[in-house]
C-alpha cells in the first residue's frame, strides 16, 4: 500500500485541485495564505455563536485512558484537555507557569514547595487536594511509562490540604519541566477509592470531560462548565480517528471534520489555494537525524563521521522529501527549546568531506549500511543521503526494516553503520532529549556513543541553578556534540493542521502536545 | 387431409459449424405425420435423428447448430418462423419430447414433482398447488407412487427417472410427442411397460408420435409408418408393411440383416461392411454408395432423388430407375 | 446433520491449537517486542530488561505459550500491552463493524458478479463475454486505496451524498462495501462464468426448455441453482478473508475494523493482542466455513443426502 501512496497522491492532488478550482470559482491563488504563517489565532472572529460540536482528526488514534502508561503524543494531547498537571508550559515565553499549583518556591536545589490552587473540583465532584498530588506521583513512580520522569524524586510530603513538598535525590533543574508532561496529570485519589480504577482514572480537573469513547472510531468530550480557569467556548469536542491522511483532508473539505492534523504533504499548495481551508503550521517536536553506530568500524573514527556530515545537504532532504515543509536543524538541541543556542554547526561542504575521508584513509571510498523504517518519508530521505554520499565515494546500502524490527536492531547496536530515525522529546526540559541521545546507555542512544566527558557535561548541566550559566553549559554540549558528531541532526518537520475557515484558536502546541483547550468554530 | 397434418417437415437442412468443419447433420429431409398416427425414425447413431427431433422444437444447440433451410409446420404453423414467446407456448403443449438419457435429463436440484408441475403451471395457467396435484396424478399414471413426489432425481432408479421424463412430456397432453429412444436405458421387461404406457396414453388423448429408435422391433410394435435415416437423409419411407415386407433400400436391407434372428439362432449376423461417411465430407452422390453391394460407378456421382414406388412408399436410390432392379432379402420375415 | 455440525465444531479445537501455536511462534520470531515498541524512547536498555524479567518475557517460548493457553482455557485472552485493555473487549468492539462490512461487501460483489458472470457465460466468446471479463479484471486491478479515495471524492466531496468516514449511520457502509465488493467481484465473475458454462451444456436444461420455460427462468432458476456451489465456495472464501478485516479499506474510510487492530498490534509487537485477534478471526472463519457447508446442503440435495447418511 505504501508503495503506491506517492502515485496515488499525485492523482489525488489532481482531483483535489479540480474541486478546489470548482469551488473557488476560478479564484485560485487570490485567496492563498502563506503556508508558513503559523498562527491559529489570526483573524479572530468571535462574532456569531460557537458551533455546538467541533470535530477533529489527529494523526493517530486515542490509545488508552491509562494516563501514566502511554508514550502516545495524540493521547497525551487529549489528557491535556481532560486533566491538569501541577505546572504547565507557556509556549510563548518558553517558561513553566502555574496550573494546579498556584505558586512554588525552590527551597534548595533538591527541595520544592508547591502551594496548590483551592476550590478546584474533579469531574466527579471530588475536591482537589494535596493528597491527590501525592497519590498521583506515587502511582507514577510505579508505572513503567512514567517512572523515568520521576526517577529523581526522593519523597513527597503534604502539609495540610494545599501544600506539597517535594524532595529530590539530587539536583534536577529540569524537574518542573518534566512535571508538565500530561502523563503526570493529577488524578483524584477519592475518585479511585469511590469509583474504582477504571472510572476513577477518567476524572480530571481539565476544561473537558470524557463522555463517550468508541475505540478505534471516536472519543467525545464535553465542556466542564465548572472549569477553574473558565469554561471552554465549544460545548463538545469529538476526536475522530482517520488513519489515512488523504481521507482526513477530504473529510475537512466535505465539512464532516472541522480540522485535522497532518494532511498529505503533496496537497499543501492546494490547501493554501483553497478559500474554504486554512493551513496552520508550527515547528513540530520531531527531529530527524542520522546516528552513526560507533560499535561498527569505521564509524568509531570521528573523521569518517564528520566527513559524512559534511557531505549531507539538509536542504536537499527538506525540498526533495518534505516539499519544503520542514526547517533545518544543525544542533542536537531542538530549536524551540529554551536552552537552544545558535552554533556554527556542520554545514554542507563536499571538499571538506572528501578531505576528511582521505585523512581517515578512505580516499578510494567505502561501503556503509543505512538502516531505516518503512515510512515513505524515511525511505525517500535515505535515498537522498545515498545520492549525496555517492559523491564522496561512499556507497550506501539502505536497509529498510519494519519499525519494531528497526527499534530492536538499533537498541542492540549491531548490524548497521548508520540509521535514519527521529525523536520527539524536547518539550520537557533540555536534559531529556540530549540524555536519551548521547548519554552512555541512553534510551535513544542509537549511536551507542559512550564518552565520559559527554556524560559529565550532561550530568553537570542538569544541576546548574543559575540560568545564564546553565545556558552556557548547554551551548558547550551542543558544540561538543557537533564536534564528536555521533548524531547528525537534520531537520524539524512542521506540525500541520488543516482547518475550515470557521475554526479559530488552534494554539501553538507545547512541543508535541496539541493545545485544543480554546478551539472553536463560528458558522 | 392436409388439415390433419400434425407435423410437416419440408426440405430440412441442419448443420453444425465446428472448428473441424461444417457437420452436415440433416440434409434435406421431408416428413409428414397425421393426427393419432405414429412414425418411427430409424437409423444408426449419428444419422441425424435426434437433430431432426430437436429441430422440431427449434432447440438445435446454438451457436454451433444452424437450421440452414426448410420449414417445420407443427399444426400448420412454422416453428422456424415463430417468436420466442410463441415457441415457448408450443414447446411442451404443441410438441413435447421424451429425452433419451434419463440420467442427465432431470435437473438434480429440484424435486420430480416440481419438474413435472412446472410445465403444467406454464401451459395450463393453474395455481402452484393445482399444478402439484396434477403432477402427483401424472406420477401415478407413469406408475410411481405419489409419495415420491418430493424426491430428488438422485433418489430414484434409472427406470423411475425415465418414467418421470415421460411424465413431464405427457403432462400437458401435447398433440405431438417426440420420443427419442425412450426405452434404451431400460431393461427389457420395463421397456414393454413403458411402451404400453405411451401407447395407452396416446390412444386416450389422440396424440401423434415421432418415435426415434434404432430398434426395429419397437418400431414394428408401435408405429404406423417408418422413415429410415442414413447420414442425414431419409433413404426409405413408407408404411410398416412397405418398409418391413417390401424393403427397397439396400441400407434398410442391411439393417434387417444385422438383426439377430430368433428363429434361426445359429445363422450369423451380417453387419453392413464399411463405415458411416464423415459427416463433414459427404459424397456428392448417394451417401450409402461406398458401402452398398448394389452400387454402380454412377451411384457415387448422381445426386439422389426421392422415388415414389407407390402412394406410400418412397425410396431414395437411383438404381430404381432401372425397371428390373430389385434387392434380394436374405431373411424373410 | 446435527452430528455433522457437532463434528465440525470439535474439529475447530485442533485448528485453534495449531493456529495459536504457529501465530505465537511467528510473532516471537519477529525481532523486537512490545516493550521496545511502546517504551522505546522512554526507558533505558537496563530498565527495559528489568521490565522484561518482571513480565516473564525471558522464559522459554514453550512456557510462555503454555501460560497463555492456560489462561485461554479459562476464557481469558489476556490484556493488550499497548491499549491496556482486555483483548476480548478490544476485538469485540471492532468485530461487528468488520462483520457488517464483510457482509455488505460480499453482497455488492455478488450483485456485480452473478449477472456479469452469467451474461459472460451465456454469450461465451462474444464481445459481451470479453467486456464483462475486462470489467471484472478492472475491478480487481484497481487498488482498493485509490478506488476508495475516488469514491469518496465523487460521492462525499463532489456530490455530498454519502459520509466519507466512520460507521455511524446506515449510509456509512455504502462506500466501503462498494470498495470491498468491486475488489472481490473479479474472482466471483470468473467463478460464476466457468460454473455456468459447465451447467449451461447440461441435458436437463434442454428438458426444461422443451417444457416451454422462458430463457430467463432457464438461466436464473434452473442453471444458476446448479452452478451455485462453486460460487458459494468462492464467495465464502472471500467472506472469510474479509472477516480478517481489510487494512486498506479500514484506513481509507476510518472504518473501525479488526484488520487495522491486528496489523497495528503486530507493529507494536503486542503479542497477546496479535495472537488473540488471529485466534478469534480463525475461529470466526472456521465457523463461516461450516455454515457454508450447511448452505451447500440446502442448495444441492445430493450433498444433503451425503450428510444424512
Amino acid at each position: 500500500m505504501k508503495k503506491f501512496a506517492k502515485l496515488t497522491a499525485l492523482s489525488l492532488s489532481i482531483a483535489l485541485l479540480l474541486t478546489a478550482c470548482g469551488k473557488s470559482g476560478g479564484n485560485v491563488g487570490g485567496s492563498a495564505s502563506n503556508p508558513q504563517s503559523g498562527n491559529g489565532s489570526v483573524g479572530q472572529n468571535t462574532a456569531g455563536t460557537p458551533k455546538e460540536m467541533v470535530v477533529f482528526s489527529p494523526r493517530l488514534d486515542f490509545q488508552t485512558m491509562d494516563v501514566q502508561n502511554t508514550p502516545s503524543i495524540v493521547t497525551k494531547s487529549i489528557y491535556y484537555l481532560v486533566y491538569n498537571t501541577l505546572v504547565e508550559k507557556d509556549v510563548e515565553t518558553n517558561t513553566v507557569v502555574p496550573a494546579l499549583a498556584e505558586s512554588w518556591t525552590q527551597d534548595s536545589g533538591t527541595e520544592i514547595t508547591f502551594t496548590l490552587r483551592q476550590g478546584v473540583k474533579f469531574h466527579d465532584g471530588s475536591d482537589f487536594t494535596a493528597a491527590d498530588v501525592k497519590f498521583t506521583y506515587e502511582k507514577a513512580m510505579e508505572s513503567a511509562g512514567s517512572a523515568t520522569k520521576l526517577a529523581s524524586l526522593e519523597r513527597i510530603d503534604t502539609e495540610g490540604d494545599y501544600t506539597v513538598k517535594v524532595t529530590l535525590k539530587s539536583v534536577n533543574m529540569d524537574f518542573l519541566d518534566l512535571l508538565t508532561d500530561p502523563s503526570l496529570s493529577i488524578m483524584s485519589k477519592t475518585a479511585f477509592e469511590n469509583l474504582g480504577e477504571e472510572k476513577g482514572i477518567q476524572q480530571g480537573t481539565g476544561p473537558y470531560k470524557y463522555t463517550e469513547w468508541k475505540q478505534g472510531s471516536y472519543l467525545e468530550l464535553e465542556a466542564n462548565e465548572d472549569y477553574w480557569d473558565g469554561a471552554p467556548v465549544t460545548p463538545k469536542l469529538r476526536v475522530q480517528y482517520i488513519s489515512e491522511n488523504s481521507s482526513r483532508l477530504i473529510a475537512v473539505q466535505t465539512g464532516e471534520l472541522d480540522f485535522c492534523q497532518d494532511p498529505p504533504g503533496s496537497e499543501l499548495p492546494n490547501i493554501a489555494a483553497n478559500k474554504d481551508l486554512r493551513l496552520i503550521t508550527y515547528p513540530s517536536a520531531t527531529v530527524d537525524f542520522v546516528a552513526f553506530n560507533v560499535n561498527e568500524a569505521p564509524m568509531n573514527n570521528p573523521d569518517v563521521r564528520k566527513a559524512i556530515a559534511y557531505a549531507i545537504n539538509r536542504q536537499d532532504i527538506i525540498d526533495g522529501v518534505f516539499l519544503g515543509n520542514a526547517i533545518e536543524l544543525n544542533n542536537i538541541m531542538h530549536s524551540s527549546n529554551a536552552y537552544y543556542s545558535e552554533i556554527e554547526g556542520t554545514e554542507y561542504n563536499v571538499e571538506k568531506a572528501k578531505e576528511l575521508l582521505a585523512k581517515a584513509g578512505y580516499a578510494d571510498g567505502l561501503t556503509l549500511t543505512l538502516a531505516t523504517n518503512t515510512t515513505s518519508d524515511s525511505q525517500a530521505a535515505c535515498t537522498v543521503i545515498q545520492a549525496l554520499l555517492d559523491e564522496i565515494g561512499i556507497t550506501v546500502k539502505i536497509d529498510v526494516m519494519e519499525n519494531a524490527t528497526l527499534t530492536a536492531t538499533m537498541s542492540a547496536g549491531v548490524g548497521y553503520h548508520m540509521c535514519y530515525s527521529r525523536w520527539s522529546g524536547y518539550a520537557f526540559g533540555p536534559d531529556t532529549g540530549i540524555r536519551e541521545m548521547l548519554y552512555t546507555g541512553g534510551s535513544n542512544n542509537y549511536a551507542h556513543y559512550s564518552d565520559p566527558k559527554m556524560d559529565q557535561m550532561i550530568d553537570e548541566a542538569l544541576t546548574i541553578e543559575d540560568n545564564a550559566e546553565r545556558m552556557a553549559a548547554y551551548k558547550a554540549i551542543e558544540e561538543y556534540s557537533d564536534e564528536v558528531m555521533a548524531v547528525y541532526p537534520i531537520l524539524v518537520e512542521n506540525y500541520t493542521f488543516v482547518a475550515r475557515k470557521s475554526v479559530q484558536n488552534i494554539l501553538e502546541p507545547n512541543g508535541p502536545i496539541m493545545n485544543l483547550r480554546e478551539v472553536a468554530a463560528y458558522d | 387431409m392436409a388439415e390433419e397434418l400434425v407435423l410437416d417437415i419440408k426440405d430440412l437442412v441442419v448443420r453444425y459449424d465446428t472448428d473441424a468443419g461444417s457437420v452436415k447433420a440433416v440434409n434435406g429431409i421431408n416428413l409428414k405425420l397425421r393426427r393419432k398416427r405414429s412414425i418411427g425414425l430409424v437409423g444408426e447413431t449419428g444419422a441425424g435423428k435426434t437433430t431432426t427431433a430437436l429441430a422440431i422444437l427449434n432447440l438445435v444447440p446454438e451457436p454451433a447448430g444452424v437450421i440452414k433451410n426448410g420449414s417445420i409446420l407443427v399444426d400448420g404453423k412454422n416453428i422456424l418462423a415463430m417468436s420466442e414467446s410463441e415457441l415457448q407456448k408450443t414447446r411442451g403443449k404443441g410438441v413435447s419430447m421424451i429425452f433419451q438419457d434419463p440420467m442427465t435429463a432431470l435437473n438434480p436440484v429440484f424435486t420430480v414433482g416440481e419438474q413435472i408441475a412446472e410445465s403444467i403451471r406454464i401451459h395450463e395457467g393453474v395455481s402452484e398447488k393445482e399444478a402439484m396435484r396434477r403432477a402427483v396424478e401424472m406420477l401415478e399414471i407413469v406408475g410411481i407412487a405419489a409419495n415420491r413426489v418430493n424426491d430428488y432425481p438422485h433418489q430414484l432408479s434409472g427406470g423411475m427417472k425415465q418414467r418421470v421424463v415421460i411424465a413431464i412430456a405427457l403432462a400437458c397432453r401435447a398433440k405431438l410427442l417426440i420420443a427419442d429412444e425412450p426405452t434404451t436405458a431400460l431393461d427389457v421387461t420395463i421397456q414393454a411397460q413403458v411402451l404400453e404406457l405411451i401407447r395407452s396414453y396416446r390412444e386416450k388423448y389422440d396424440t401423434a408420435m415421432l418415435l426415434i429408435t434404432h430398434d426395429l422391433g419397437i418400431v414394428a410394435e408401435s408405429c404406423d409408418e417408418v422413415a429410415v435415416m442414413y447420414a442425414g437423409n431419409i433413404v426409405e419411407y413408407g408404411t410398416l408393411e412397405d418398409v418391413f415386407n417390401q424393403t427397397k433400400h439396400p441400407y434398410t436391407e442391411g439393417l434387417f440383416n444385422s438383426l439377430p434372428n430368433i428363429i434361426e439362432r445359429r445363422s450369423k449376423l451380417t453387419p453392413i461392411p464399411g463405415m458411416v461417411p464423415d459427416p463433414t465430407e459427404l459424397p456428392e452422390g448417394c451417401v450409402f454408395a461406398e458401402r452398398c453391394a448394389y452400387a454402380t460407378d454412377e451411384c457415387g456421382k448422381t445426386v439422389q432423388a426421392d422415388q415414389w414406388l407407390s402412394d406410400t412408399h418412397m425410396v431414395r436410390c437411383s438404381r430404381y430407375c432401372e425397371p428390373d432392379f430389385n434387392i434380394i432379402r436374405r431373411i424373410k420375415t | 446433520m446435527h452430528r455433522y455440525v457437532f463434528k465440525r465444531i470439535l474439529l475447530l479445537i485442533p485448528i485453534m491449537l495449531a493456529v495459536s501455536f504457529v501465530v505465537y511462534f511467528i510473532v516471537d520470531l519477529a525481532p523486537g517486542d512490545d516493550i521496545d515498541a511502546i517504551y522505546g524512547n522512554e526507558l533505558t536498555a537496563e530498565q527495559k530488561d528489568e521490565l522484561r524479567e518482571e513480565l516473564g518475557y525471558n522464559d522459554p517460548l514453550v512456557i510462555r505459550y503454555a501460560r497463555y493457553m492456560g489462561k485461554l482455557l479459562t476464557g481469558d485472552m489476556g490484556t493488550s500491552s499497548f491499549y491496556h485493555e482486555p483483548v476480548m473487549k478490544l476485538y469485540f468492539s471492532k468485530f461487528p463493524a468488520t462483520l457488517n462490512l464483510a457482509f455488505w461487501g460480499i453482497i455488492v460483489a455478488l450483485l456485480i458478479a452473478i449477472p456479469l458472470g452469467i451474461i459472460a457465460a451465456v454469450h461465451q466468446n462474444t464481445l459481451i463475454d470479453s467486456a464483462s471479463m475486462i470489467l471484472g479484471l478492472l475491478g480487481m486491478s484497481m487498488p482498493n486505496f485509490w478506488f476508495g479515495l475516488m469514491l469518496i471524492i465523487l460521492f462525499s466531496l463532489t456530490l455530498g451524498w454519502l459520509p466519507s468516514f466512520g460507521n455511524e449511520s446506515w449510509t456509512s457502509v455504502i462506500l466501503p462495501a462498494v470498495t470491498v465488493g468491486v475488489g472481490q467481484a473479479a474472482l466471483l465473475i470468473r467463478t460464476t462464468r466457468s460454473s455456468m458454462l459447465e451447467v449451461i451444456r447440461q441435458d436437463y436444461l434442454r428438458t426444461v426448455r422443451a417444457k416451454g420455460v422462458n430463457e430467463r427462468t432457464v438461466i436464473y432458476h434452473h442453471a444458476l441453482r446448479n452452478a451455485l456451489i462453486p460460487i458459494i465456495t468462492a464467495a465464502g472464501t472471500q467472506l472469510g478473508i474479509a472477516l480478517g478485516g481489510s487494512v486498506v479499506v479500514e484506513s481509507v474510510f476510518a472504518w473501525p475494523g479488526v484488520g487495522k487492530l491486528t496489523i497495528d498490534a503486530f507493529n507494536t509487537r503486542d503479542t497477546t493482542l496479535v495472537v488473540g485477534c488471529l485466534i478469534l478471526t480463525t475461529a470466526f472463519s472456521s465457523i463461516l466455513m461450516m455454515l457454508i457447508d450447511i448452505i451447500y446442503a440446502f442448495v444441492d440435495p445430493r450433498i444433503k443426502a451425503r450428510y444424512m447418511n
